[in-house]
């Protein structure tokens, strides 16, 4: 075998999987015919042109295995997780877990340092993204197996290097991202979304003293280590939905009973700290974590109802997704605008906000009305909590920015932060009934048909 | 499904599809032949060859088959054939391309006259 075409067995390995375990042996004859066949200048020519021709059939292969993913999160048939699945491999388990027990590693090794009284992680960062890169170099050879699912959160650490405008639309790719992830296999998007929501909490801890802080770090990485591999192991959406939710409540309640002790004074010498001002700090954040846990899952149990629903009811259930994400980039472009004086202006994204929340309710209804004209099996109470559950997504992602950043939320004259505890403590209810409710329906529709009733 | 939605075919898909018109055959003498066809004005390269290959497989105009011609590797070696269905396209093509000739001869016969 000479240099080309080992280049050219090299350059093979990049096509996606399935094209290459069905066509990389016989190229690698063909090619090697072709390169035999010539001598001197026509050789070169040749060769030229195969590598020309595998670089262009290498874009094309992967623009059509994306197109194919696209349009598999329209048409597949999604499965309900069966009641006993059959649990996932150890040696899986163990590679979910490992990403974030390698970072809890990372953490306790001196790669940081202290400064204007916060520990920041420069060569850490480094050596994570190399890691990253390179197990997702791994994962993409093996054909993406779900471990490999548990490393996708750190790229979330681009966001470090984006410039601050670039805030206005990282919410809105995530959550387009955690979607997308989950419609493929929501054990997956789980693996995704839970570190990022315990990474979430760690804002809260700010201005706490740097050693407690690092504590709580090392502990989340742990505990979303063991999560993660329990995810795998258990197979099944409705018990990782619990624990990864679990986990958060557990790292916000660590979390917030730092803070509230910690605030910008040691312990002896804070102010006592309040239930309310416990709440305030815990409520928002734990609401605004689990919509990257329940958010795609109910998306996804929206979009098995459009299998009942023809074309028209898929066209409701795009037209609802444009509405939420529209309404998703209204608040936080609202957000945004109202600390700058650069924009368009508060009412363009009110305005967003509201003709988000219309073009979402005008299409799921008509992809609810398509469903129920199509025999749904689900009944109008299910039908019901599914269509107004997800509707709300949005707004409770915002909740820690209107009370943390005391922003009005778009269309309000008055600041949630300024009502009076009882007033939180009805909003904080009203939230811990959506999250319950929005679990509850989740874990129901993901039984098998029958099992629900 | 109506095979004139089909059309007309790529010019790479309608060499390919003559290639193999009459016989089977291994990616390799694909590639020959289509030179051949084309006097030496398409020359496919491997991945182009393939990408196009597993289009038609998964149209199901082309099928694998066992490669009739002997072959010197150790290998098995593929070879490709047209399915009924690819055949049908190849005929509706042929017809398609005979009409806009004959559609030409008849203007150019009319300005003549």
């Amino acid at each position: 075998m000479n240099v080309w075409q080992a280049l050219y067995l090299w350059l093979l390995r990049m096509y996606p999987p399935r094209f290459r375990e069905e066509f990389a042996d016989e190229m690698a004859v063909v090619f090697a015919q072709v390169m035999q066949e010539a001598n001197g200048w026509p050789r070169w020519l040749g060769l030229a042109r195969e590598v020309r021709g595998l670089l262009a059939s290498l874009l094309i292969e992967h623009g059509l295995a994306l197109r194919q993913a696209g349009d598999d999160l329209m048409t597949n048939s999604i499965a309900p997780s069966p009641l006993r699945p059959a649990p996932g491999a150890w040696k899986d388990a163990a590679w979910a877990g490992a990403p974030h027990a390698l970072v809890a590693l990372l953490v306790v090794l001196p790669l940081g340092g202290i400064q204007n009284g916060s520990t920041y992680y420069p060569t850490l960062i480094f050596i994570l993204m190399g890691l990253t890169a390179l197990a997702l170099i791994w994962g993409w050879r093996l054909g993406w197996p779900r471990w490999a699912a548990s490393w996708y959160a750190y790229l979330a650490l681009a966001v470090l290097f984006l410039p601050q405008i670039a805030l206005l639309i990282i919410p809105l790719l995530t959550a387009a991202w955690l979607y997308w992830l989950t419609r493929q296999d929501p054990i997956k998007g789980l693996l995704v979304a839970m570190p990022l929501v315990l990474v979430l909490w760690m804002p809260v801890t700010e201005f706490v003293e740097p050693t407690l802080r690092n504590r709580l770090v090392l502990g989340a990485l742990v505990l979303a280590a063991l999560v993660a591999a329990a995810i795998v192991r258990a197979n099944n959406v409705r018990v990782g939905l619990w624990l990864a939710l679990g986990a958060s409540l557990l790292t916000g309640l660590l979390a917030a009973y730092v803070r509230i002790y910690w605030h910008t004074l040691p312990p002896e010498h804070s102010v006592p700290p309040t239930v309310a001002g416990l709440a305030e700090l815990f409520a928002p954040q734990l609401l605004a974590g689990s919509t990257l846990l329940i958010g795609p899952l109910l998306l996804r149990q929206l979009g098995e109802i459009t299998k009942g629903g023809g074309r028209a009811g898929v066209m409701g259930y795009r037209l609802a997704l444009i509405g939420l994400a529209l309404n998703l980039f209204g608040h936080v472009g609202y957000f945004w605008q109202s600390d700058s004086i650069v924009g368009p202006g508060v009412a363009w994204f009110s305005a967003l906000v509201y003709a988000g929340w219309a073009l979402y309710f005008g299409g799921v209804l008509w992809l609810a009305a398509e469903a129920r004209r199509g025999q749904t099996p689900l009944g109008y109470g299910s039908l019901a909590l599914l269509v107004l559950i997800p509707s709300a997504l949005p707004a409770i992602w915002m909740l820690p920015t209107w009370f943390g950043f005391r922003i009005v939320p778009a269309g309000f004259s008055v600041g949630l932060y300024d009502l009076d505890d009882i007033a939180k403590y009805v909003i904080y209810g009203v939230g811990l009934i959506w999250l319950l409710a929005g679990g509850g329906l989740v874990t129901r529709l993901s039984l098998r048909p029958g099992e629900a009733a | 499904m109506d095979i004139s939605a089909h059309l007309p075919l790529t010019e790479t898909t309608y060499f390919i599809l003559l290639s193999l018109a009459p016989e089977p055959k291994h990616g390799y003498a694909i590639l020959k032949d289509v030179e051949a066809l084309s006097e030496q004005r398409v020359r496919l390269s491997t991945g182009t060859l393939y990408g196009a290959l597993k289009r038609l497989l998964d149209d199901g105009w082309v099928r694998r088959v066992s490669d009739p011609q002997p072959n010197d590797t150790e290998r098995e070696r593929k070879a490709y054939s047209l399915t009924e269905r690819g055949k049908r396209v190849l005929k509706a093509e042929l017809a398609r391309m005979k009409k806009l000739v004959s559609m030409a001869q008849l203007r150019a016969v009319e300005e003549e006259a």
